[in-house]
């Protein structure tokens, strides 16, 4: 069955490139400059209409970007997780004052108070949205050459490639772990038993990670490792750029005319 | 025939109330392929990481290529002659793309962008994987892998390999491959392996690391020799 449906459509795998993108093939410099002057402009919105309008712009993004829907619903709901702890504290009058339009209880909501909260969603998720466009749609060894052109330290570069590497093999290590654990009949729960076995799988994650960071680093050295991490890189501004960068610069000036009322 | 490596009465311990060795010593010649084994825990890794300079010796002298290594810049300079191929392949290769983690050792040893990629295509040939040059490493099976690193290893234009566990839970068709590859590659290597089977088809020269000292073992004198030639023979 999975081989019929590798043959259909490619894993989703945006980190290593297996997912393809229209914005796939924009220069990784360029995304990157675009994604933080983009965000800049949106952490510096005060009018809720403004903050529309980038959110409206970022989704335009996304869609260019043909991100599956389902998994930018599943990475938008760790924002806005954090989002909701936002939302049972900004709207009421005990932190932001201001004209009552409804009581739950004793709280009163204040309408500068929803105004606040939906302002920072917004924002928030706008800015969200567009890194994942951006950003999400560059293959890992593209951000890395991008940064490393844009004279990021080779020091960073290097612990960046080697983290998201090894997050996954991390990953599969305590996978393992959990099901060697529930083979034998471990079940989480708030015993002491229970907690002790959580404890132990942490410590012993950490032991592992260590040994195999030993292990990376003599493997490495193996093979004459100085310091620096090659990848390559083949950037050169084409004309699909000058499309994107004007569609953003467009968006931007839209945005921007909303805030400021040019 | 000259010696590749020669260590003579080196020590080494962990613990220091259990010696790994004490006064081992050990010759390889050129263009030999000698078998490395041992029970678990006879310190064959240990041997080869000795010998790689990846953990100092606390007695000892260690010469490779017919130079005295002590130092790290000695063995530096030893390492990037030697092809070393870790156990586990998710130790070697840590790259985005297999074409990155094969050009990593050559970059390493200076050569330009186009000469590293012109190294990388001609390695994926020897190895018989040209349509893996931009696949993701991690997302490779287990038997890709570890040719990929191996692959790694040759792609330094080494004088001699080094493999530590080169089968080791991989089915019959990667080992197979890796077989292959090894007589192929037309290099003097040294195999540390459990699998006697593999082994009696790509090293014929076998060593025992037995009691923290190494025993050579002629080929008539193998008790599991019959055994094993069998099994080879049904196989094929």
């Amino acid at each position: 069955m999975s081989s019929l449906k590798g043959a259909a459509s490619a894993p989703f795998d945006p980190i290593y490139g297996a997912f393809t993108s229209p914005l796939s093939k924009n220069d990784g410099r360029l995304k990157i400059i675009l994604v933080i002057l983009w965000a800049i402009l949106i952490s510096a919105l005060h009018g809720l209409i403004a903050a529309f309008g980038a959110f409206a712009g970022s989704l335009i993004l996304i869609t260019l970007s043909r991100w599956p829907l389902k998994n930018l619903i599943k990475r938008l709901y760790a924002v806005n997780f954090f989002m909701a702890f936002m939302w049972l504290m900004i709207p009421f009058s005990f932190s932001t004052p201001g004209e009552v339009i409804a009581r739950l209880g004793p709280l009163a909501v204040t309408l500068e108070g929803v105004k606040l909260a939906s302002l920072i969603t917004l924002k928030a998720n706008a800015i969200v949205i567009s890194i994942i466009a951006l950003l999400g749609t560059t293959p890992l060894h593209h951000l890395a050459a991008a940064s490393r052109e844009m004279h990021i330290p080779e020091k960073l570069v290097g612990v960046f490639l080697l983290a998201v590497r090894y997050f996954q093999v991390m990953h599969q290590e305590y996978l393992r772990l959990r099901r060697a654990m529930r083979a034998r009949g471990f079940k989480f729960n708030l015993s002491s038993n229970a907690l002790r076995g959580a404890a132990n799988l942490v410590g012993s994650l950490v032991v592992r990670s260590f040994d195999r960071a030993e292990r990376v680093h003599k493997a490495m050295l193996s093979r004459g490792y100085t310091g620096m991490v090659h990848v390559r890189s083949a950037f050169y501004l084409k004309p699909i750029d000058l499309v994107l960068a004007l569609i953003i610069l467009a968006l931007a000036g839209l945005v921007g005319g909303l805030e400021w009322r040019l | 025939m000259a010696a590749l490596i020669d260590i003579t009465n080196l020590s080494f311990s962990y613990d220091p109330h259990r010696p790994i060795f004490e006064s081992l010593d050990f010759v390889f010649h050129e263009g030999q392929k000698l078998g490395l084994v041992g029970k678990n825990g006879a310190g064959k890794s240990t041997l080869l990481q000795l010998i790689m300079g990846l953990i100092k010796s606390s007695s000892g002298a260690i010469e490779i290529f017919g130079q005295r290594r002590s130092t790290e810049a000695q063995f530096r300079e030893a390492r990037l002659q030697i092809g070393f191929v870790f156990q586990d392949a998710n130790d070697q290769l840590f790259c985005p793309t297999v074409g990155d983690d094969i050009a990593f050792g050559p970059l390493n040893m200076g050569l330009s962008r186009e000469e590293a990629d012109k190294i990388v295509d001609e390695t994926l040939a020897l190895i018989g994987m040209e349509s893996f040059k931009d696949r993701a490493s991690y997302s490779l099976s287990d038997g890709e892998k570890k040719i990929v690193a191996i692959g790694t290893a040759l792609a330094m234009r080494p004088k001699l390999l080094i493999l530590d566990e080169p089968t080791t839970c991989l089915d019959e068709d990667a080992c197979d491959r890796i077989a292959q590859v090894l007589l192929d590659c037309g290099l003097p290597y040294l195999i540390a392996a459990h699998d006697l089977s593999f082994l009696d088809r790509v090293a014929p020269d076998r060593a025992r690391l037995i009691g923290g000292h190494i025993i050579y073992e002629p080929l008539a004198s193998r008790p599991d020799r019959n055994h094993d030639r069998l099994r080879v023979v049904g196989k094929d």
